[in-house]
């Protein structure tokens, strides 16, 4: 296992850390590629992202964890392309990168906003053979926006906000937005506005249960792999029991899609068993994946 | 912003190199990185430093620690010694790269400890920066660790937690015990000509008040480190790091 640090992109702007196995990868093997999870840096939350990009190495598969235009150890953007636009053509860069070194299919990994943006790039690029969709929320709903604020319901201050017209939830349910995943607030100091996505640009303007099916449909078409992830207690799964298990189910039965459910864990995998069974899920999964499919 | 692997070959450690924007040869600033959970906050404060001061004319290296970030090793071999020899390495990288004999150091929390060790180690260390150091490591661990319980049973009831966790991060028993032993203010000289010692809130430190060279400064408003209110957000503390340049501007002028 060797790992080193690159700058790529049209303007050699984005910062990566290729981890690469100790012996030349088989490029019938797809490469794996990690997305930035909200505001944190390419190493993930919990460091996660380098855990597993490790494990996966030294079982063969070429990784690479970057950041997104602004974020991390990535410069901002000088064009204006929408944030939500931009974390799609800087993973296809990114794939550029791995396919360079001989990577014909890819896997992305992604947690929360990561793995939004990595199902649009499943759906935008045919070299994806598999996402793995870890605490992805995907579909919003009244019903979903009302479990997510169950707690805040119950409690008096929620309710003095909201009737004042400051809480978040009038916010959440004009933008489809679960209310608990928070944007950047607006930095103060050096390359404030510029580094970050503003409130408006964060990638998470949910798609319709309609146009969430249709993904579902075309990727299970192209036999990409799904692997979702959930923390079995938490808002997110809620909003795969009561939404997302429905339109994924041709899938599952398929073999294509699978779920797992972490209990006693939090968004972000915050105590080390949970990550230890992250970590393990997505490594069986990339093994099957890779075995079930081999690029070219 | 260049990243690169720097160090021991064989245990190579991550940097990012921010060079100067202005022309002219100046020292360069070496960044050492808080422990943890803290480290994945305040990695774009540290980035705003680092780029503040790169601006003002100054090279800058932020770094992760042996174990820690995109460093190699296992989080389970941190110890105290082994980061004063990666601030070493990182020091020595920047006078490679400055040509400059002289450099600054600037840390924060348990960072701020490791460049006052790192200081001591290398010697020549013009400034030093110390952003909310670690004072007392004992403290600072009882601390860690009811933020870790608080957080556990806030938003992760019934999970199993190793005595050697916190807040997501691995804290091995040997890095445990180097921490509960660290006592900054036990220190009866600055390990440089001019020490700054910043903070945002709580009336700063103390830290060596009186010894000759060191400046102490308060500059609100305060950023979350720790605590579990400010686990999703970021808060780049720009006035902090302007005061920090402006000192660095006038300590290296």
């Amino acid at each position: 296992m060797n790992e080193r640090a690159l700058l790529f992109g049209e303007t050699k702007s984005l910062t990566g850390v290729i981890t690469e196995p100790a012996s030349p990868p088989d490029p019938a093997l797809p490469a794996v590629v990690f997305l930035d999870a909200g505001v944190l840096h390419h190493v993930g939350p919990n460091r996660v992202h380098v855990r597993l990009a490790r494990e996966l190495a030294r079982e063969g598969f070429l990784c690479l964890r970057f950041d997104f235009s602004g974020l991390g150890d990535s410069r901002p953007r000088r064009d204006a392309m929408p944030f939500a636009e931009s974390v799609v053509a800087e993973t296809r860069k990114a794939m550029d990168v791995l396919a360079a070194r001989g990577a014909r299919s890819f896997l992305l990994f992604g947690i929360c906003s990561g793995a939004d943006a990595a199902l649009r790039v499943a759906l935008a690029d045919p070299r994806v053979a598999g996402a793995a969709l870890v605490e992805p929320y995907l579909v919003a709903g009244p019903g979903y926006l009302l479990y997510a604020y169950r707690r805040k319901l119950l409690n008096p201050l929620s309710w003095v906000r909201l009737v004042r017209g400051r809480s978040e939830l009038w916010d959440a349910l004009a933008a489809r937005r679960p209310p608990h995943v928070e944007p950047v607030p607006g930095s103060v100091g050096p390359e404030a506005g510029a580094a970050a996505p503003t409130d408006e640009e964060v990638p998470l303007i949910l798609p319709s249960r309609a146009e969430i099916a249709r993904q579902i449909r075309s990727l299970a078409e192209r036999g990409v792999g799904l692997c979702f992830v959930y923390a079995r207690e938490g808002p997110a799964y809620h909003n795969w029991l009561v939404v997302l298990r429905r339109e994924v189910r041709g899938a599952l039965a398929r073999g294509t899609a699978r779920v797992v459910a972490i209990a006693r864990t939090d968004h972000v995998f915050t105590p080390r068993a949970a990550q230890d069974r992250l970590v393990a899920a997505v490594r069986e999964w990339a093994r099957d994946v890779a075995g079930r499919r081999p690029a070219g | 912003m260049k990243p690169f692997y720097f160090g021991d070959s064989r245990r190579p450690l991550f940097g990012v190199h921010h060079p100067p924007r202005a022309a002219g040869r100046r020292p360069g600033v070496v960044i050492c990185p808080p422990f943890g959970q803290e480290s994945l906050r305040a990695h774009r404060s540290l980035r705003g430093l680092a780029t503040r001061l790169a601006d003002a004319g100054f090279p800058a290296l932020r770094f992760d620690y042996r174990g820690s970030g995109d460093s190699a090793g296992e989080p389970e071999e941190a110890r105290l010694e082994g980061w004063v020899e990666d601030v070493s390495a990182a020091v020595e990288e920047m006078r490679e790269a400055t040509g400059e004999g002289r450099v600054a150091l600037a840390g924060l929390r348990l960072g701020a400890a490791a460049a006052v060790l790192g200081a001591q180690r290398v010697g020549g260390v013009e400034a030093l920066v110390l952003w909310e150091p670690v004072v007392d490591g004992a403290a600072h661990l009882v601390e860690l660790r009811r933020a870790h319980a608080e957080w556990v049973r806030d938003h992760a009831p019934g999970a199993a937690t190793a005595p050697d966790e916190v807040l997501g991060f691995t804290l091995p028993a040997g890095l445990a015990s180097d921490i509960g032993e660290l006592r900054l203010d036990r220190t009866s000289s600055a390990p440089s000509r001019r020490t700054l010692v910043v903070a945002s809130g709580g009336g700063g430190t103390r830290l060596w008040e009186g010894l000759p060279g060191v400046e102490h400064r308060v500059v609100p408003p305060a950023p979350v480190w720790l605590h579990a209110e400010g686990m999703s957000r970021v808060l780049v503390p720009g006035a902090l790091i302007e005061a920090v340049v402006a000192w660095v501007e006038r300590a290296l002028a």
